[in-house]
């Protein structure tokens, strides 16, 4: 079991003894979810599976594990089956048991399933209307359809509760995908920019975007459940806070001939903390830590002045 | 001249250039030959800045050398799949104004309207040459730039190389394709046990063959028959 050693390896590194404590509060907070009221734990379940079918779709290494490991499939069944347990455990104590049953069967079925798209539109009014943001252009690209019908579903169920943040909150994960990945080198430093601004206009492009999605859907909800806009506020300021972390903590491993970087742990721990406020202080520590650590790293591929 | 003093870097606390101290003609064209594992990426990396050196100095005619103003051509590159050539390269900032995206396209066979996942690795390669070719850099670094060409490629490149340094570019090479190096470089470096061993001249590449490639023959015979 190549594949869990390595996980083994990287949650060491990145966690240590922290990771009990995440895995036990992702169990209570899976249980008090599933146990909140009728409905809530469906929305859950969606959620997990979406971001267990994002982790897939857009995972790096795919490639590397089919060509070095043995049974690569059967190892990717074993990783996302044990790293479900936590959120599908709780379950079973709940009315919604059977969800237990949905979210381990689809998952076992997730590393079965191929990707590939063949979708070759260039959609070019898209290079007009993002200036050479390279990093939108090709992930709008990518997931184009999805990104559509979330913002849709958030924009047409606007009046409701709960049901456009949880869409909100899935579009945003698609844009934070999209600096997941490291760009060249060359791209790197056509910007010309010193680090600071770098990460500067990298932050104020994405929040530019996020923004122009996430307002509407959030006044027309505030407008409709005038008790929900304070939460509504967190929810848009803690979006762009996980936008700023990640960007720095992608600056801060970035290494010119790595094209991916590994913090899916830290960032899963900041999505966690949308639900539990009690998480808010770590992920301004995160954003802080990995802010200066970008500004050091980048410091090595881009002049101090421009 | 560009000028290398005490220059030690070592990975984990394990030097892999150490005390080096040489200088470079500025507007020559400079091959870099060595084993595998002999520090030739990693010298190109600390002179591009991306690695810090433990100790040491490289001045470009006694000033230091801004990042803005080195080109680093390497071995692999990440390219966005979902962006086409074109969009690529609009990207890079035009600095150079003789640069012909068009012309250069149609020299490199490079179709701009394609989406870049379409492309070949030796296509991306000849893309991200472009890019660099579209800003105007004093000094070039080229890490494998042979790998992955077809011989037409291979000879534009060739070409280009000796255009750049007719405009004055100070180019360095690192290549295990050698032939297209004694046809181009004006100097061949050897790094060997983390520092330079020997430059050869033109009328010295006969002996830098020997003396280089001969060495590597036996090295390859004693680790083979120890091995296998």
């Amino acid at each position: 079991m190549q594949l869990l050693k390595i996980r083994y390896f990287q949650l060491k590194r990145d966690l240590g003894f922290l990771f009990f404590v995440i895995v036990a509060l992702a169990s209570c907070v899976s249980f008090l979810v599933f146990n909140y009221q009728k409905q809530i734990g469906l929305y859950a379940v969606g959620i997990i599976l979406y971001l267990f079918y994002n982790f897939h779709k857009n995972r790096r290494d795919t490639a590397f594990i089919n060509k070095h490991f043995e049974s690569a499939t059967i190892q990717m069944v074993v990783e996302y089956q044990l790293f479900l347990l936590p959120f599908s455990i709780p379950c079973l104590f709940t009315d919604y048991w059977y969800c237990f049953f949905a979210l381990h069967i689809f998952t076992f079925l997730l590393p079965f399933i191929g990707f590939k798209t063949k979708i070759q539109f260039k959609y070019e009014f898209f290079t007009r209307l993002f200036k050479n943001d390279y990093v939108f252009i090709s992930g709008v690209r990518r997931n184009l359809l999805l990104l559509i019908i979330l913002f849709l579903s958030a924009l047409i169920l606007s009046p409701l509760k709960l049901f456009p943040l949880v869409a909100l909150f899935l579009f945003n994960n698609i844009i934070f995908s999209f600096y997941e990945i490291n760009e060249s080198i060359q791209m790197l430093q056509a910007s010309r920019r010193a680090p600071k601004q770098l990460m500067a206009s990298s932050l104020s492009s994405g929040v530019g975007k996020m923004i122009m999605v996430n307002f509407p859907v959030l006044v027309i909800n505030s407008l409709f459940n005038t008790d929900l806009w304070l939460f509504n506020m967190y929810f848009i300021a803690y979006n762009i806070l996980i936008l700023a972390t990640v960007i720095a903590l992608k600056y801060e491993n970035y290494q010119y001939k790595n094209s991916v970087n590994n913090h899916q742990i830290k960032l899963i721990v900041m999505m966690l903390g949308l639900f539990i406020p009690y998480l808010f202080p770590l992920a301004i520590i995160f954003y802080i830590q990995s802010r200066a650590g970008a500004i050091k790293n980048l410091s090595h591929y881009l002049d101090a002045v421009n | 001249m560009l000028s290398i003093k005490d220059l030690s870097f070592s990975y984990n606390e394990e030097p892999v250039l150490k005390d080096i101290n040489i200088s470079f003609e500025i507007n020559h064209i400079h091959g870099i030959v060595g084993l595998n594992g002999s520090g030739k990426t990693t010298f190109f990396n600390v002179l591009a800045g991306f690695l810090s050196p433990d100790n040491g100095t490289i001045l470009f005619n006694n000033a230091e050398v801004f990042k803005k103003n080195i080109a680093y051509i390497d071995a692999e590159s990440f390219f966005y799949p979902k962006l086409t050539a074109a969009e690529f390269l609009s990207v890079f900032p035009k600095t150079n104004s003789n640069f012909n995206e068009t012309e250069l396209a149609h020299i490199f066979n490079l179709p701009l309207d394609e989406f870049i996942e379409n492309y070949s690795t030796g296509m991306k390669k000849k893309l991200l040459i472009m890019s660099q070719l579209k800003q105007d850099k004093q000094l070039f670094i080229f890490d494998e730039p042979f790998n992955g060409l077809d011989i037409e490629s291979n000879k534009s490149l060739q070409y280009i190389i000796e255009l750049l340094n007719k405009k004055g570019k100070t180019i360095f090479i690192a290549s295990h394709i050698i032939e297209p190096l004694f046809g181009l470089c004006h100097q061949i470096h050897h790094l060997k046990n983390k520092n330079f061993a020997k430059s050869y001249l033109p009328k010295d590449y006969d002996l830098l063959n020997m003396e280089v490639f001969g060495e590597f023959d036996e090295h390859l015979k004693n680790t083979l028959s120890k091995s296998l």
